[in-house]
């Protein structure tokens, strides 16, 4: 079997990076981030020709395999939900030494974060991956006129629930 | 007046608009606390970023490649088996078969249309809330979308196919499926007016309890 094409190769190299970190940004945990990457990837090469928005399509496909991933995780939670114990016991109250880990940084971002609505998480990341207003429109369904007013309003609710308590 | 955030950012782009843009930056505390502001957001999301595996895009083209196989190997024994089971007289797939077969015959008409032009076919066919929409060859009009008229939440999900990508938005249904043959299953709720598009054209619609389905036109590839 032959190696990957030159242009297989520097579409990996261009955009590899940048999807990983948008769908780690989005759920928080590195490995599940690498294989859904991943699998953005195989998909783009199971195509016959890349699509016209590269980055429009490669951030669509890894949003819906960020959804799939949370679908499982939300039906495999449900399923242990229901075969654990009856008797079980209920949740320590909070221990008052981690409100020290909460003062970490990484942690408030990751809070301001989940904070947002998921067209503002989408927004707020993609641009600060670099794709157009333009690219923004395509991949949410909006005009470009639209993506400055809501890009605006997810940044300030970002800012504010960073600076919440 | 000030900038917007677009141009803040995209200060250092170049462009027309750019000397003015510096000019008023190089003037303007509201602007240049504005853009503190974007670069402060910016390096607060690197701080939950971890470091980028690294991964041989030799394995990920071998892995795309290698995917297909298996299932059409699969497909292949399994209709082979079939076929072998279907011819034995007294087999139960025999059997089976015929129920299914007696069971169309005597079901209601589901609405259905084809339409097939320059090479490019699809198949639509509606059932109760289920709307399926089916590539029979490789479609490269654009995006298609499928859209309902009440601002209710539409569930998609591939049937067969190719694996491309789709989004579900608040007007409905995305998929960029151009250059690939797929199948879909649409949940529209019940009274709800469906519509298809293929590219720019529409090729369906509905009434609002989803009779009189009626093909409009296919965009020629």
């Amino acid at each position: 079997m032959s190696g990957p094409t030159r242009s297989a190769r520097s579409i990996f190299d261009e955009n590899f990076p940048w999807v990983f970190r948008y769908v780690d940004r989005m759920i928080g945990d590195a490995a599940v981030a690498a294989d859904i990457a991943q699998e953005t990837f195989v998909r783009l090469y199971r195509r016959r020709e890349p699509p016209d928005d590269l980055r429009a399509w490669l951030a669509t496909v890894a949003h819906n395999l960020v959804r799939d991933d949370r679908r499982r995780q939300a039906r495999r939670a449900r399923l242990l939900a229901a075969r654990a114990p009856e008797h079980t016991m209920a949740d320590p109250p909070p221990d008052p030494d981690a409100r020290i880990g909460d003062a970490d940084e990484g942690q408030a971002v990751r809070r301001a974060l989940a904070a947002l609505s998921e067209r503002e998480q989408r927004l707020l990341l993609l641009r600060s991956e670099g794709l157009s207003y333009r690219e923004l429109g395509l991949i949410l369904g909006l005009n470009e006129a639209s993506v400055g007013t809501l890009l605006a309003r997810a940044r300030a609710a970002f800012q504010e629930a960073l600076r919440a308590p | 007046m000030h900038l917007d955030d677009r141009t803040i950012e995209e200060l250092g782009i170049g462009g027309e608009r750019e000397m003015v843009a510096r000019r008023h930056m190089d003037e303007c505390a509201f602007c240049q606390a504005r853009a503190v502001q974007l670069n402060d957001i910016r390096r607060s999301l690197t701080l939950i970023d971890h470091p980028a595996p690294t991964i041989d895009v030799t394995t990920l083209v071998a892995r795309a490649r290698q995917r297909r196989a298996p299932v059409l190997i699969a497909g292949a024994g399994a209709l082979l088996a079939a076929a072998l089971a279907a011819a034995l007289p007294s087999s139960p797939v025999r059997r089976a078969i015929a129920r299914v077969l007696d069971r169309h015959q005597s079901a209601p008409t589901v609405p259905r249309a084809t339409v097939a032009r320059g090479g490019s076919s699809i198949a639509i066919q509606l059932q109760d809330s289920i709307a399926r929409v089916m590539f029979r060859s490789r479609q490269t009009a654009g995006t298609v979308s499928i859209a309902e008229a009440g601002g209710h939440a539409l569930r998609i999900t591939q049937i067969d196919g190719e694996s491309v990508g789709y989004d579900v938005l608040p007007s409905g249904v995305k998929i960029d499926n151009a250059g690939s043959v797929a199948s879909y299953e649409v949940r529209v709720p019940a009274g709800v007016r469906v519509l298809i598009l293929v590219g720019t054209d529409t090729v369906f619609v509905t009434g609002p309890d989803h009779t009189a389905p009626r093909v409009i036109g296919l965009a020629a590839p």
